[in-house]
């Protein structure tokens, strides 16, 4: 191989290499088909059992829910768009313990005492003294009402 | 003495100053930090916030694992345990007191600068900080607006040289 061919070489495999860490750096993470390909898929569970999962213990609770899709059932407590995200509340079996969930679309406010299944990912358990308890979700995605 | 009891009754609403919290829970907190390959920017709006219109004290509550990023492998990188070890510390938090809290007229519209003197705790640690920020009052309707700089390294956050050393954070809530 004379030099020419090996700078030839050179230059396509740099070219090569600076396009894949774009895209497998820079591009792809940043479409929906990669975040929903690498977050790992939870249980389906209800929003009573989660609350007590917490309540029980917050640490196993973290390490079972957390950053993970969760399909979850309840009834609405409350809805309502707050910084143009629609937001929805499931109640617990604790009047002081919620699961708030910030839906992906922003639509029309549920109605309270609906029953509905949402899919979202699950971010943690907050405690608040003005708030009560609750278990936030994001991304969420209406399944069934 | 009963007409002293029954007179003092009368008169301490007088006195007595009625206290209001404005809560919300979808506060946003915004960070960003330019970097030569990508800038890192992430929101997240379910923070609970609290404020006290006659005390001053200023409560913030946020899940780290609340926190979006567009790129969702620096989103994985960022609670994953070489950063924020969001699974060993999945809050974050802040309390403290408007300095001026007395400047703030919450029945009058205006844009008030206030001083906030408090402990964040990122990360498992907890530092003193002392954000500005404004309260809008605007026909009933208050908000409050922050923008102040974190350094990660100050909370034990240990963030390669050059990438993200200082993060601006931006916080908006509504109440």
């Amino acid at each position: 191989m004379n030099i020419k061919k090996l700078i030839k070489f050179l230059v396509i495999a740099a070219i090569l290499g600076i396009l894949a860490v774009w895209f497998f750096v820079f591009k792809l993470p940043t479409t929906e088909w990669y975040r929903n390909f690498t977050t790992k898929k939870g249980d389906n569970t209800t929003a009573a059992d989660i609350a007590t999962a917490f309540q029980k213990n917050e640490q196993d609770a973290t390490t079972k829910y957390n950053g993970k899709i969760i399909e979850i059932s309840g009834v609405v407590k409350e809805s309502s768009i707050e910084n143009s995200n629609t937001t929805v509340t499931l109640t617990t079996l604790d009047s002081m313990t919620t699961v708030y969930i910030v839906l992906k679309d922003s639509i029309q406010p549920l109605t309270a005492g609906e029953n509905v299944k949402i899919k979202g990912k699950c971010s943690g358990y907050l405690v608040d003294s003005t708030f009560g308890n609750n278990i936030q979700f994001n991304e969420g995605e209406i399944i069934k009402k | 003495m009963k007409k002293i009891i029954i007179a003092l009754a009368f008169a301490l609403p007088i006195f007595v100053q009625a206290q209001k919290t404005y809560s919300t829970k979808a506060a946003k907190v915004k960070f960003f930090s330019h970097t030569v390959a990508e800038d890192v920017e992430a929101i997240n709006s379910q923070v609970v916030c609290s404020i006290n219109d006659k005390t001053g004290q200023v409560n913030f509550a946020a899940l780290i694992k609340g926190f979006k990023f567009e790129n969702s492998l620096m989103q994985q990188h960022f609670n994953g345990k070489d950063y924020m070890q969001s699974d060993k510390f999945p809050k974050a938090n802040f309390t403290g007191t408007i300095a001026n809290i007395a400047a703030v007229n919450f029945a009058k519209n205006g844009s008030y600068n206030v001083t906030v003197d408090g402990t964040l705790t990122l990360h498992g640690v907890s530092q003193n900080i002392k954000p500005t920020g404004t309260i809008t009052v605007a026909n009933g309707k208050v908000s409050l607006k922050s923008n102040f700089k974190i350094k990660p390294k100050v909370f034990g956050v240990a963030v390669p040289d050059g990438i993200a050393e200082e993060l601006e954070t931006t916080v908006t809530s509504n109440f």
